[in-house]
């Protein structure tokens, strides 16, 4: 059984999809420099943030993922051209959704470039101490959903 | 475009006909009385038409539904101005030829679902009192309904605002060839009288998002909305939007058998069956959200009573408002899920 943790002790679990070519490579870059950031997120590297489908989010939270981290190349900046366009509409999409839930707050979009390093660090500090503010995601124990 | 004049439904059936008849359709869907009901027809002899009852107040569900991938046959299609808007959603998503279609669109003033009564005269506001004095409920989709007038369609028949019979609109007179309609206009009162109850309904929808959200709002009470789901998956079916050929429920990974669900089980120790409750109703919202037409068809045929119309009127406006779009007005425009501007939502998250 999982037991709801305290909250002062609380360690969010957070699911990073990271696009390929700039916010993994962020990531890599912030592990290369030992800029140091919580271990709360658990990395998924995917091709363009265009590969995230809104349902992924919708898994992680359902399953009792505390956060979601959705990154990728700035506007502008895609590998594929458009493919950020596109998440941006989707999540703001989800956004709306999710609003009328209480579970926004969980979803976190960023644009984080290969240079970025220090940045993702940054981003990575800022949504787990916003997570931990937040709480747990009631979810996590929850069976009967 | 041309107007006319239809004195009264029997008009509007001998335009039907006249199609029919001089082939320019193969066929007419139509709502038709038979012995033991009204149901939702299609006709290819013409001797049929006179048991027709094309603007009868009645909705089962939404019949777009039927239309998908509809081939190269040409018919002629009856249609409430949910189901029209559902059918140009579905053209956009390239799954409805409209070339091969004749959608003709009525005012619609309300509907009723034929378990609760079988009225086949379309409704006004004293007929609305009488059956509200005999206790049948017009749908609670139409009574929160914004596009009750038809949208972009072949033949608009419009009510509102007439003395007493109807106004044809048409861009495509070729469809009349052979009758001998008198030139009508639009009533000039149409808007103010379309304006007037829009609003009123406005306000029970705005109510009706209001309760909700006193319900909903956070991850708690998400659970509690949800918890009587069967996952029957009939709000998917009867759902003209939700027209994916394979439903990701449908696919190993989303149907799920016993490997599965053990699997999926020692996540948290146990696993609710069916599985999946939550995940399918948000996935739901998601892939519906930015096309519902707020039809309330969903509603309509689910076993446990959840009410999922709710939810549509609460987060479609807003979803669908981000993208300044309102699903099924129009044939041709973009999709807000495929297209993007560059420089927009710059404040998301
Ligand atoms: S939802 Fe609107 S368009 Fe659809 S049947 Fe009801 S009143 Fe008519
Ligand atoms: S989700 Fe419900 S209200 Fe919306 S289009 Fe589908 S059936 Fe109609
Ligand atoms: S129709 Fe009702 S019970 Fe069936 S899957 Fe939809 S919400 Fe669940
Ligand atoms: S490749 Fe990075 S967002 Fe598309």
């Amino acid at each position: 059984m999982i037991e709801m943790d305290d909250k002062s002790d609380f360690e969010p679990k957070i699911i990073g999809f990271l696009c390929n070519w700039c916010s993994y490579a962020g990531a890599d870059l912030a592990g290369v420099s030992r800029f140091q950031y919580p271990a709360n997120v658990r990395v998924i590297r995917v091709m363009c943030s265009s590969r995230i489908d809104p349902q992924f989010v919708l898994k992680a939270l359902t399953e009792g993922a505390d956060g979601v981290l959705i990154a990728g190349c700035h506007p502008g900046d895609c590998h594929y051209i458009e493919g950020n366009y596109r998440t941006r509409r989707r999540i703001a999409a989800l956004d709306k959704i999710l609003e009328k839930y209480g579970l926004s707050d969980r979803v976190f979009l960023e644009w984080v470039s290969a240079s970025e390093g220090k940045r993702f660090a940054e981003v990575v500090t800022d949504i787990t101490n916003k997570l931990k503010e937040l709480g747990p995601n009631p979810h996590k124990a929850r069976w009967e959903i | 475009m041309g107007t006319y004049i239809l004195e009264n439904e029997e008009a509007l059936k001998k335009v039907l006909e006249n199609m029919l008849r001089k082939g320019m359709v193969e066929g007419v869907m139509v709502q038709t009385a038979g012995e033991s009901g009204v149901f939702t027809s299609i006709i290819t002899d013409p001797d049929f038409i006179s048991k027709t009852a094309p603007l009868a107040p009645l909705f089962s569900n939404n019949n777009a539904v039927f239309l998908q991938n509809n081939g190269t046959r040409n018919i002629a299609v009856v249609v409430k101005p949910c189901e029209a808007r559902a059918i140009n959603e579905l053209k956009k998503l390239n799954q409805i030829n409209t070339d091969k279609l004749v959608v003709i669109c009525a005012d619609c003033q309300g509907t009723i679902n034929p378990r609760d009564g079988l009225i086949t005269e379309p409704l006004t506001e004293a007929k609305k009192k009488e059956l509200e004095k005999d206790s049948i409920p017009i749908r609670k989709a139409c009574t929160v309904c914004e596009h009750f007038t038809p949208p972009e369609v072949d033949i608009s028949i419009m009510a509102i605002g007439t003395t007493g019979g109807y106004i044809l609109a048409t861009d495509r007179e070729e469809l009349l060839d052979g009758l001998e309609l008198k030139a009508g206009e639009i009533p000039s009162g149409r808007n103010a009288e379309v304006e007037k109850i829009r609003k009123e309904n406005l306000e029970k929808k705005e109510k009706m998002v209001e309760e909700l959200d006193k319900k909903l709002g956070s991850p708690d009470t998400l659970v509690e909305f949800f918890k009587d789901c069967i996952r029957c998956d009939n709000c998917r079916d009867m759902c003209p939007i939700c027209y994916c050929k394979q439903c990701y429920f449908e696919t190993p990974l989303g149907d799920l058998r016993t490997d599965e669900m053990l699997h999926q089980a020692a996540t948290k120790g146990i696993l609710r069956i069916p599985p999946d409750i939550l995940f399918y109703q948000l996935t739901r919202n998601i892939h519906v959200a930015a096309g519902c037409v707020e039809c309330g068809a969903c509603e309509e045929v689910c076993p446990r009573d959840i009410p999922l119309l709710d939810v549509w009127k609460s987060i479609t406006g807003n979803v669908q408002g981000l993208f300044e779009y309102v699903s099924g007005m129009k044939r041709d425009e973009p999709l807000p899920l495929v297209g993007f501007k560059e420089s927009e939502l710059e404040e998301v998250k």
